[in-house]
């Protein structure tokens, strides 16, 4: 920094008073701060130039590689893919067959029919719950489907045991409901809907069978493995009645309100592709209808794992109003997807991508969720969230600033020291 | 005379100006630092730069194919595919040092070393690295040819005697085509035709590789043999369209 400069104090032409006495003189000192404000402005410089290409190293680093850059042509955005808790052969997913996300956005899937693994929204492993196989308590069969309750606890169906176990986050076991084969459960407040082989099954939260509907076959209230159930927003139940290839809407008492399509009402045998072709069974846009969810704006979703698509629709008709995805193992593609669910909070869709072993998160258009907090989550999703602290700190420091000029403007404008 | 005195009083004051803009930017820098500080805290407490699991088909591939090599290590196949992966995600500095860990594990067996030569020229050809490519491909060419001198000697010690065509026929074809595209991209017509009319000796029902000869054959002003490659590939796949386009480029038409 420079030294100050005094400019000597000119008295040349200065009167005495009357009483002789000169009067005070002030005098400016000129500083010449400009060496000091190019130097401040270098290092500053320096310092930007430095953070910025830091902050490029990160975000080029942190991106996954090969991830997709762009939406699929149908609308459908991929935000991530999930394989796994680590990158040994065991960590791995193996055949995820149903996925749930619980209200604190952890995402809980299945692995090997008996392993059970929660992960952050951001795909960091949270917990592994791994269960032995057997019949004692404490064991599993063969979990083919799962859903969360408002106090994230997991409700299994264990198809291969025929129950349904409630089990806490942490792994232990709560309660158990009895279904014969389960295939698929949904939770909505105190009511329990379960998907068994020969129909639907609903208990409360204490264990006490509400309602329950449906034998196995091909007839109008029949059901020939669901393996896929939602509550709607109206309290009404949605079924993937998966091998009649066909929807069913019922209300909570198991009354039916619309089987669709709706020539499907008797539906023929699944099986033998050929007998179809030649006895004219009606058309219908499934091939195996299975896990469903409802999203934001009351749409029924469900994969079907031989069309390898999401496919929206009605809730109140069961219209089938748009269709994403296709075939592949690139990341925003599928390979017979079996389960599925919606985040409200983040307006996301998890979809359990079964044959290429990994849960896919993807977002769709007309979700119905909160546009302008999705895009703020989906902003947080990303690098930015690198900035958030940062700029905490920029206003904070700010304001602050803003303080001490205003305090040093209005106590003392100008500092004033005698020599 | 008056008695009256004259009382200089020396009191200056010196006011000093306010310098605000050194404020702002002392401000700045502790800012930008606390910006760095926070930053680095961000990436430790999340772990950002060390995911513990794939996050995409790509990643997932590289995690399977390095898994497979720490299973099989002595396999020249494996160290290949994931050099071919590395490759196809453009990640080459990494796919070079792995190719140099190959060539230490694999330095006792020419055969399998051959598998991850071939993949290293694929990944030269990718960088655009056309003499370094150029000259692997000659090398693994004489690999190649090593290779197959002691796998049919090996076979004549044990009373069998073997076609030489019948040898990896696949592993040679690459060989030459990658030789061949490293040859043209440097305009060497000649070498290139060479090295394809051993790719298609091979393998010689591909269109590709009668595309690329004709290719090299019309840019070498050689339009007769040319025409002939095209039409072959043409042949072999009748909607080939850079083949009809070649064929036009050579003077006749399909």
């Amino acid at each position: 920094m420079s030294d100050p400069s005094l400019e000597a104090p000119d008295t040349a032409g200065a009167e005495p008073d009357t009483a002789g006495h000169y009067e005070t003189e002030t005098v400016i000192e000129v500083v010449d701060y400009r060496r000091r404000h190019r130097a401040l402005a270098l290092v500053l410089a320096l310092l930007v130039l430095l953070l910025g290409a830091g902050a490029y190293y990160v975000w080029r680093v942190s991106q996954p590689v090969g991830a997709p850059q762009a939406a699929e042509d149908d609308g459908m955005v991929w935000v991530r893919s999930i394989y796994g808790w680590g990158e040994q052969p065991t960590e791995l997913l193996v055949s995820p067959t149903d996925a749930a996300v619980a209200p604190d956005g952890t995402i809980w899937t299945i692995s090997s029919k008996t392993t059970i693994v929660g992960f952050k929204p951001d795909g960091s492993p949270v917990r592994v719950l791994a269960f032995e196989r057997g019949g004692q308590p404490g064991q599993v069969g063969s979990i083919e489907g799962l859903d969360i309750d408002e106090a994230g606890n997991l409700y299994l169906a264990d198809f291969g045991l025929g129950k349904v176990h409630v089990v806490s986050p942490t792994g232990t076991f709560i309660r158990e409901y009895q279904a014969q084969l389960p295939s698929e459960v949904a939770v909505e407040g105190d009511r329990i809907a379960i998907a068994s082989l020969n129909g639907i099954v609903i208990y409360d939260t204490q264990g006490q069978v509400i309602s329950q509907f449906g034998t196995r076959g091909n007839q109008k209230d029949q059901f020939d493995n669901p393996h896929g159930i939602a509550w709607g927003a109206d309290g009404n139940i949605y079924v993937s009645d998966t091998l009649n290839r066909r929807i069913k809407a019922y209300s909570p008492d198991g009354r039916l309100i619309y089987i669709a399509p709706a020539n499907m009402e008797t539906a023929k045998p699944a099986g033998v592709q050929a007998a179809r072709e030649t006895t004219g069974t009606p058309e219908t846009p499934y091939q195996v209808p299975a896990g469903m969810t409802r999203d934001a704006a009351g749409r029924i979703l469900l994969v079907d794992p031989f069309n390898f698509s999401i496919m929206a629709h009605d809730s109140k008709t069961g219209t089938i109003t748009a269709s994403f995805g296709d075939f592949g193992s690139a990341d925003g593609m599928f390979a017979y997807p079996t389960g599925m669910d919606y985040d409200t909070g983040r307006d996301y869709y998890v979809v359990a991508d079964t044959a290429n072993n990994r849960l896919q998160i993807v977002r769709l258009p007309g979700s119905g969720g909160n546009a302008s907090l999705s895009a703020l989550r989906r902003l947080l999703d990303g690098p930015v969230w690198l900035c958030l602290i940062p700029l905490g700190l920029l206003l904070l420091a700010l304001a602050l600033w803003l303080l001490q000029r205003r305090k040093r403007n209005r106590d003392e404008p100008h500092e004033e020291v005698p020599t | 005379m008056s008695e009256h005195r004259t009382e200089v009083v020396e009191e200056v004051v010196v006011q000093r100006e306010a310098d605000p803009l050194s404020s702002a930017l002392r401000f700045a820098i502790f800012f930008v630092i606390a910006v760095a500080l926070t930053g680095v805290l961000y990436l430790v407490v999340t772990n950002v730069l060390d995911p513990v699991a794939p996050r995409t088909a790509a990643e997932a591939q590289l995690v399977a194919v390095r898994n497979a090599v720490k299973a099989n290590p002595n396999s020249g196949g494996v160290w290949a595919d994931y050099i071919r992966a590395l490759t196809g995600v453009q990640q080459y500095d990494q796919a070079e040092k792995e190719l140099e860990n190959a060539r230490r594990v694999l330095n006792k067996t020419d055969e399998q070393r051959l598998l991850a030569e071939i993949a290293g020229q694929e990944l030269l050809l990718a960088q655009q690295k056309y003499p370094e490519a150029y000259k692997a491909g000659t090398a693994a060419i004489a690999l190649e040819n090593k290779v197959r001198e002691t796998v049919v000697k090996e076979a004549a010690a044990k009373g069998l005697m073997i076609d030489p065509k019948l040898f990896g026929p696949e592993i040679t074809t690459d060989v030459y085509l990658f030789h061949a595209r490293a040859a043209g991209a440097l305009e060497k017509w000649d070498e290139a035709i060479e090295s394809l009319d051993m790719a298609i000796k091979y393998t010689p029902r591909a269109a590709d590789l009668y595309f690329l000869r004709g290719d090299a054959y019309l840019r070498s002003g050689d339009k007769k043999n040319a025409a002939k490659d095209f039409k072959a590939a043409l042949k072999f796949d009748p909607q080939y369209t850079a083949a009809q386009v070649g064929l036009e480029k050579a003077g006749e038409s399909k």
